[in-house]
């Protein structure tokens, strides 16, 4: 493939085809995710049409509409951030870091007029932009992914028990903060991508399973701490699963797990291929499932597009992380490569407890899928994120660094 | 390649690939056990949401009586009714909490208690102010003032009150008792928890209860709409009764907070489909003419009130979900309902829609039978629902009609029904204590005297000779639809007089010698006796005692039938006079494999199958097998043996018939127990016709004449070209026990005691067309108690033109 690189015959045409080729082969396996984030922002176009009107002759929904700006918004931003040299980003990482934490702070004081951190479903994690509502929970985890990758990049101390309480205290912060809004889904995300960054950061996995037993046997204590509904749909989760005709529990019967089961009956209603589209869009609206242009968007992608529909998605995230774990294995330098983690790590958390949730495997939380759920700020975050992982990908550092944590 | 996930970050990389991919399968795997494993079921389901159902009324078909009249209808109404929970005030409370937690949301939690309590009681009065409105608003719909309506609101949520300290008391009761028999002693802790479990909520708690009844169409429907409106109540109101801008201005409570209420809270307009009994209350003439000499008082006006309503049964608009029971109806069961539609596919054929919705399902607000003919014909009156589907995402509309119930026809004679009711009433004289009939006296100590003027208890049974299909069937005393529902303890706490007891079919009475020609004809068929044979009466049956088996005329009169006579009785003399050392002879003879067939052959140990409820087969032994000193007995219809009047009235029939038994029939068209010809010899039916003739014709006959005070007045007084054959029998009975404290056996009262006053007859012009049988319970002579009732039985059935052509 040498000819693309000889400067011969120099049409301007020829030379920008053969520029971008060239991008494309630079960027590697992080076209990967750039290409999965694009195909699921599609289908997310798509899901949210079937979820929001009736009609299939209709064009595009208010709602839907939306998305593709958001969608629009989200690769140019992807493009901005994937252009300066990463590295770049580093030196930055702590002030962006007081940044969000101010914003953070600000979300939670009181007497902040509703015109400007207008509470959703009991949250304070909105700040009215206008024309858009931006959460600054999302910006926390781009920041955050930076933030750790920069901190862990030429460390050695995680790999003893004591140097792993400095990225717990990272992460406390941010996570404790957003608890207060309080949006228990994203604080949870942190710990998840936190422990994707270590392993690959090289923390000692005994020390790792060891905080992990700790942590899931001191879990039952915390269930006093959650709120009522929260603690009522575990419980209803529970009684729905050990009832001896799960059908038909008695929490069922309450109408605790009734979203739950709604997106689970949508979502068996896809069968293997699907149904037609003006079926889909029928069972959508009447059916009244909540939030299924958002949180619960995976159903009506499988309402319409069924089994096959819904392997399709799972495969694109499972390209998507294999495009960014791709990514930073071929990454020669720790800061690039943590990023490129936490970035997995996050969308993994994600993926597993929206779909998990809409599958009836755990309890209804708070969590927008990635790239498919309604939302502006989600969409142009996660953009940004597959922006760096994209950046990442770019740079081809010459030399190597922390091959081996035992060198010396 | 080696692993080594210590040192080489590819390496973990792999491992955090492995966690990831790992991950996703689970996913995967679940997705495909929704789609696949229980796709098809879960499509159906949500298939099921695109479609709105709604089921449409169906009419429950008429009661009937033989010769057309309604006894039963349905009267298309509607009944306003309203949730408990309102009627007893609690919803503004309990609603207006919640609403208060919706409107401070997170807030709540950062709130003192004082400033919780301020905030719920600032909603609770605006709550208030929209219940008050509500039911002024609803009281104007009704037309009634609203003091009235206060008033039914209140009545409503007090019965059910009353209701749950009964269930309550109850519960504690059975459980004390239970610990009782284990000999378990209750701590106080335990009487505690007792107590807690035993107040819960019982399920009218939770249930709509009418405080309108039989509201007009255009109520009805204005009531419906009121019941469809919602209301928004502004919680944070400027210029409300609080000042929002001090009391909660540091929470910034969203001051545009509405909460969506019912109009009306808890209103449910009920599509009663009120049940209307027309011959339930009736005046009837009775002529007394023909009454014993001192009742003659000229035409008396009597009222009758529940007239058959023993037969016909009543409908009440409960379902209870754990209802089990015996025959068919099963509502709220769907599990037995399901079972029933499996066991009969071609009801289940009508009654199922095409995705499988049960039309005769039963639902809240649903009337279903209970008691009699209402709830043994539960299916056949009952109707199937229409239904009325939109498909929602096309438009489409389907109807497919209601079915009305069918109407079921009884072989009843409703007048007849009335008028013998009336003979029985307390203003017609015949079923009360007279001076006449000799009960007054007892030697017995602890028997309260039956002073003059005292109600007799019992019941009249007619039936149609040829068809056996019951005319008449009044049991008397009986209640009124009216009285049931103001005051039902009157009727079920009466232990004396037990209204609620069908005595027709439902009390067994030891027969008495009413049973003579039966046995006579059966012991004939088994070749124990010859037609002519004579068999002398010595005043008393064992040669070496005279104290026991004796005969009536010996006990009373010290003398013997054969010294009266002059020679031994033959058949028709013993069953004439009721000579009793005839049948014990019989009894003897039969043995006790004998007499146990003559009983069986004649009904007794078998019910009737006639729908009219409960129905006793009659005692046969005790719970030693029968000795011989039992089947002497019970050759005179005493010892072990016991049988309700329809077993009376049919084995006579059974008689006149030549032996030819037929079930009695009540419901036009219904199943019955097959027929069977027993053997009789013609020639031994008719000795006991004879006899039967005998006994009411002859002056020597039990059944001739009575004593009053002004003389000897014969019984009977028939109407031209009809003849009567008869047989009395005093039985006698074992003493009615009550247990006046409620406390157990041990403290037993003696209420009633004495002989049972048995009648039947046979009456026809020429031939005997009707069976006609009497008990009056504890009343004494057959004769002089039950001789003048059928006599007027009879004169009835003249009325009623049953033996014209």
């Amino acid at each position: 493939m040498s000819y693309l690189y000889s400067n011969s015959t120099a049409n301007p045409i020829t030379r920008a085809t053969r520029s971008f080729v060239n991008l494309l082969s630079r960027g590697g396996s992080a076209w990967l995710v750039i290409l999965a984030s694009l195909l699921l922002s599609i289908i997310s176009i798509a899901a949210i049409d079937v979820a929001e009107t009736l009609d299939p002759t209709k064009s595009l929904g208010p709602i839907a509409s939306r998305q593709v700006l958001y969608v629009v918004a989200g690769c140019i931003a992807c493009a901005i951030v994937a252009l300066p040299h990463y590295r770049k980003f580093g030196p930055w990482s702590w002030a962006a870091a007081a940044g969000v934490l101010v914003l953070l702070l600000f979300l939670l004081i009181p007497f902040i007029p509703s015109s400007i951190v207008r509470p959703r479903g009991g949250a304070r994690s909105w700040i009215d932009l206008g024309p858009m509502d931006f959460q600054p929970s999302e910006l926390v985890k781009l920041v955050y992914i930076v933030v750790l990758a920069w901190y862990l990049r030429y460390r050695r101390n995680h790999r003893t028990m004591k140097g792993l309480l400095p990225p717990a205290i990272i992460t406390a912060i941010p996570v404790g903060l957003i608890m207060l809004q309080p949006d228990l889904g994203t604080a949870l995300l942190f710990i998840p991508a936190l422990f994707f960054v270590l392993i690959a950061a090289g923390a000692k996995l005994k020390h790792l399973v060891i905080v992990i037993t700790i942590a899931i046997l001191a879990a039952p204590a915390a269930y006093p701490l959650l709120k009522p509904h929260q603690k009522q749909r575990i419980v209803g989760l529970v009684s729905h699963w050990t009832s001896e005709d799960s059908e038909r529990s008695r929490a069922d019967e309450l109408g605790i797990n009734m979203q739950g089961l709604t997106a689970q009956r949508l979502i068996g209603a896809g069968r293997i291929a699907g149904t037609s589209d003006e079926h889909a869009r029928a069972l959508q609206r009447f059916n009244a499932l909540p939030e299924r242009h958002n949180d619960m968007v995976f159903s009506p992608i499988v309402t319409r597009f069924g089994l096959l529909g819904g392997v399709v998605v799972l495969a694109l995230f499972a390209l998507w992380m294999l495009g960014a774990l791709w990514t930073a294995a071929a990454c020669n330098e720790p800061f690039g490569r943590l990023m490129c983690v936490g970035a997995c790590g996050f969308l993994f958390a994600q993926v597993m407890i929206n779909l998990g949730m809409n599958l009836g495997l755990l309890p209804i939380i708070g969590i927008t899928l990635p790239y498919v759920s309604h939302g502006g700020s989600s969409m142009l975050l996660q953009w940004l994120i597959a922006g760096l992982v994209l950046n990442v990908g770019l740079r081809r550092e010459s030399f190597e660094y922390g091959r081996n944590w035992d060198d010396e | 390649m080696s692993v080594n996930l210590q040192t080489s970050p590819s390496q973990r990389l792999l491992l955090l690939a492995a966690i990831a991919g790992l991950g996703l399968c689970a996913l995967t795997a679940r997705l495909s056990i929704l789609t696949l494993a229980k796709g098809s079921d879960l499509r159906r389901q949500a298939d099921a949401r695109l479609v709105r159902e709604q089921w449409l009324s169906t009419v429950r078909g008429k009661i009937l009586d033989r010769k057309g009249r309604v006894l039963a209808q349905d009267r298309p109404s509607y009944a306003v009714a309203v949730q408990y929970n309102v009627l007893a005030g609690k919803w503004a409370q309990t609603e207006s909490q919640r609403a208060a937690r919706r409107l401070a949301g997170v807030k709540w939690g950062d709130m003192s208690p004082a400033e919780r309590d301020e905030l719920t009681a600032h909603v609770e009065r605006i709550y208030q102010q929209h219940e008050e409105r509500a039911w002024q608003n609803l009281a104007d719909t009704l037309g009634i003032s609203r003091q009235e309506l206060a008033e039914r609101a209140m009545d409503a949520a007090r019965k059910v009150q009353s209701r749950q300290r009964m269930v309550t008391d109850r519960r504690i009761t059975d459980e004390v008792t239970r610990a009782n028999q284990r000999g378990d002693e209750l701590s106080e802790t335990d009487q505690k928890k007792l107590r807690r479990a035993a107040s819960e909520p019982i399920l009218e708690m939770k249930r709509p209860h009418r405080i309108a009844e039989q509201v007009s169409d255009a109520v009805g429907f204005a009531c419906q709409s009121l019941a469809s409106q919602t209301v928004e109540l502004q919680l944070l109101e400027p210029g409300s009764d609080i000042d929002t801008e001090q009391s909660f201005a540091k929470w910034s409570l969203p001051s545009d907070r509405v909460e969506i209420v019912p109009a009306m809270p808890g209103l449910v307009v009920l599509d009663s489909g009120l049940r209307d009994y027309p011959m339930d209350v009736m005046t009837i003439d009775v002529d007394t003419a023909t009454f014993p000499t001192p009742l003659r008082t000229g035409t008396l006006q009597v009222t009758v009130e529940g007239v058959a309503c023993h037969l016909l049964g009543r409908l009440r608009d409960q379902i209870y979900p754990d209802e089990t029971r015996e025959n068919r109806i099963i509502p709220g069961d769907t599990t037995r309902r399901a079972q029933f539609l499996q066991q009969f596919p071609a009801f289940a054929q009508q009654a199922l829609t095409a995705d499988g919705s049960d039309r005769g399902a039963y639902r809240e607000g649903d009337n279903v039978g209970e008691a009699g003919v209402e709830s043994s014909q539960e299916n056949v009156l009952r109707g199937l629902r229409g239904l009325s589907r939109v498909q929602l995402d096309t438009g489409e509309r389907t109807m497919l009609d209601a079915q009305a119930g069918r109407d079921v026809q009884l072989t009843l004679d409703i007048m007849l029904q009335a008028r013998v009711q009336a003979l029985l009433t307390q203003q017609a004289g015949l079923a009360v204590v007279q001076p006449w009939h000799g009960t007054l006296t007892t030697d017995r100590e602890g028997v309260p005297p039956m002073s003059h003027g005292t109600r007799l208890n019992g019941a009249v049974v007619v039936l149609d000779i040829a068809t056996g299909e019951v005319l008449a069937s009044v049991s008397s005393p009986t209640f009124s639809r009216q009285q049931l529902a103001d005051n039902p303890a009157s009727i079920y706490q009466d232990a004396i007089n037990t209204p609620f007891l069908n005595r027709t079919i439902a009390a067994e009475y030891p027969p008495g010698s009413i049973v003579k020609p039966m046995i006579f004809v059966e012991a004939n068929m088994q070749g124990k006796v010859t037609l002519d044979e004579r068999i002398a009466c010595n005043g008393y049956f064992l040669e070496n005692n005279p104290n026991i088996l004796r005969c009536l005329i010996f006990k009373r009169f010290g003398t013997t039938h054969s010294a009266k006579f002059g020679h031994a009785l033959n058949a028709i003399e013993a069953i004439g006079v009721s000579c009793n050392i005839f049948f014990y002879e019989m009894g003897d003879r039969l043995g006790t494999q004998g007499i146990e067939k003559v009983y069986r052959d004649f009904g007794v140990r078998s019910t009737f199958s006639m729908g009219a409820g409960y129905e006793a087969s009659g005692q046969l032994g005790a719970k030693d097998p029968l000795t011989i000193s039992d089947a002497r007995l019970m050759g005179i219809g005493q010892g072990p043996v016991t049988w309700t009047p329809m077993h009376a009235a049919n084995a006579y029939a059974t008689i006149a018939r030549g032996g030819l038994w037929k079930a009695p029939r009540l419901i036009v068209g219904a199943q019955t127990p097959p027929d069977y010809m027993m053997n009789l010899a013609p020639a031994a039916v008719a000795e006991a016709l004879a006899g039967l003739d005998y006994s009411v014709n002859n002056s020597n006959g039990t059944g001739h004449h009575l004593g009053v005070d002004l003389g000897r007045e014969p019984i009977f007084s028939l109407p031209p070209n009809v003849k009567v054959w008869g047989k009395t029998g005093t039985a006698t009975a074992s003493d009615l026990l009550i247990d006046p404290d409620g406390e157990g056996p041990a403290e037993r009262a003696i209420a009633r005691a004495g002989d049972h006053s048995w009648f039947v007859v046979l009456v026809g012009r020429d031939k005997p067309q009707y069976a006609i049988a009497t008990i009056m319970e504890y009343a004494g002579s057959g004769a002089k108690v039950s001789g003048p009732i059928i006599n007027q039985v009879i004169t009835a059935l003249s009325i009623e033109g049953y033996f014209t052509n």
